[in-house]
């Protein structure tokens, strides 16, 4: 169970972190390319 | 050594695209370990000679209350090296530690109180563990409440991490607080031999 | 080498005599808590049954408490003054010892509204009912439980220098820190007023107060100085 709740805990760390770059680098030349290229793949 | 493959953690394109890439993953990996762990916990353990099937309620709320410290101490690493190194990367993994680490915090005291009702026979004691576990969610909380009361991003990164740095302080307290003062809280599971060892023979599944 | 310490140390100085100037010109700032103080302290046996013997279980918690709250109310002030016309951007830029300039602010207010308190303090614990003889072991706990709340307060004042919200914010980050000061600051005093030995909690105040003496300046300078920039 500490290892589950590990692996979420992890999870829900890179998950939020990875929400807080998208808002902070809002505007950034890069995260529009990333953006594009992951809307082209769908 | 050779740390380049961390210094590009610092980048957040790459940053970004890793935790893109691996997010899913742990998640599946927790849900599938939780699984495990639950059966284990409900269906193989036997149950305890003094308290039945009450106890069970352990392996929800030791790992909680062990990820609550983690949390907290892995958010002071991430906001110290934030602050020395001026990695903003780390800044944002240590915001993203708060809400989580507190609802851990939460966690486990509501299991603690659930199992508290039936074996102490109260919901709530004051006892030294509890309080501290108590004021560590005060702590998570200040944490955000700080952050959200300033307005300006880096000013908010460096102040909310010098608070996390000072309240490392809280760690070991909370940690060591039933041996210091005599408590009714049980000694710690973990790290201490034969804590549940006991009462406990899937201790693969436990924790 | 010794010539700069000495500038440092005389600086510290200046800013402490100031500091006391201006509280002397402004007596409102620090009549303030202390008059809270002594409220509070003649709430308590209203509110609750003024029996003597059920008053002084109740002394140490009440002094205790309220000297908290009272030393939050202090803080609010603690930099905010001196940050709005610049004067700690001065501090900043003078080339002396950041730390020290803010040790001396906060041995200011610890002078202005921690030691009056401890003055106050034997007369509160009178009127609550503690006997005469357990006063020098009161006055000795509030004396260093007050010390550290100064030090640790000021932490919290230099974290919310730059935050919109003032009071409650400060309450949030400072009372988690001040927790141990109030568990050994309420037992040693009831330990006093009970009448029996109250060294080993005495002791363990001093190492807190001697433990934030030697860290929380860091701290607080480094909250400050994000502040300003």
């Amino acid at each position: 169970m500490l290892g589950a709740y590990t692996f979420y805990f992890i999870a829900i760390m890179l998950m939020r972190a990875r929400a807080e770059v998208l808002r902070r680098e809002r505007g950034g030349a890069w995260l529009r390319e990333e953006l594009a290229s992951a809307e082209a793949a769908r | 050594m050779n740390w380049v493959w961390f210094h590009r953690f610092g980048s957040p394109p790459y940053f970004y695209r890793f935790a893109g890439r691996w997010a899913p993953w742990f998640l599946g990996i927790s849900l599938v370990l939780l699984a495990v762990g639950l059966y284990g916990g409900l269906v193989l353990a036997p149950a305890d000679y003094f308290q039945s099937d009450v106890y069970r309620i352990i392996f929800v709320h030791v790992p909680s209350a062990y990820l609550s410290l983690m949390t907290y101490t892995w958010m002071a690493i991430a906001a110290a090296v934030g602050l020395i190194w001026r990695i903003k990367i780390a800044h944002a993994v240590a915001a993203a530690c708060a809400p989580a680490g507190a609802s851990f915090t939460a966690v486990s005291l509501v299991t603690g109180m659930i199992w508290g009702q039936p074996t102490w026979g109260t919901y709530w004691a004051w006892d030294p563990r509890i309080v501290s576990q108590l004021f560590v969610l005060f702590f998570f909380l200040g944490y955000i409440a700080l952050r959200g009361a300033i307005d300006d991003r880096d000013r908010a990164d460096r102040a909310s991490a010098v608070l996390a740095i000072v309240g490392v302080i809280n760690v070991p307290i909370v940690h060591y607080s039933v041996d210091w003062w005599n408590s009714l809280h049980q000694g710690p599971t973990l790290m201490k031999s034969g804590g549940l060892r006991y009462r406990c023979r899937w201790r693969g599944h436990c924790w | 080498m010794s010539a700069s310490r000495a500038s440092t140390a005389s600086a510290a100085l200046a800013v402490l005599r100031r500091d006391l100037l201006l509280a002397v010109r402004r007596p409102g700032e620090w009549l303030q808590p202390l008059a809270f103080f002594v409220l509070v302290t003649v709430l308590f046996p209203l509110a609750v049954d003024p029996e003597p013997s059920r008053l002084r279980q109740l002394a140490p918690a009440a002094l205790w408490v309220t000297l908290l709250l009272s030393s939050l109310l202090a803080l609010e002030f603690l930099f905010r003054e001196d940050r709005r016309d610049g004067t700690l951007e001065q501090y900043l830029v003078s080339g002396q010892s950041f730390t020290a300039l803010l040790v001396a602010k906060t041995a200011t207010h610890w002078l202005l509204t921690g030691l009056p308190l401890v003055l106050v303090g034997p007369l509160a614990a009178l009127s609550l009912g503690a006997p005469p003889q357990a006063l020098p072991g009161v006055c000795v706990a509030l004396l260093l439980g007050s010390v550290s709340l100064s030090l640790i307060g000021a932490i919290g004042a230099g974290l919310t220098l730059g935050a919109r919200s003032g009071g409650a914010l400060l309450s949030l980050l400072v009372l988690p820190l001040v927790m141990p000061v109030l568990v050994f600051g309420a037992r040693a005093t009831q330990l006093a007023i009970a009448g029996d030995e109250a060294a080993s909690a005495l002791y363990l105040l001093a190492a807190i107060g001697a433990l934030s003496l030697t860290l929380a300046p860091l701290a607080a300078a480094a909250a400050v100085r994000i502040s300003l920039e």
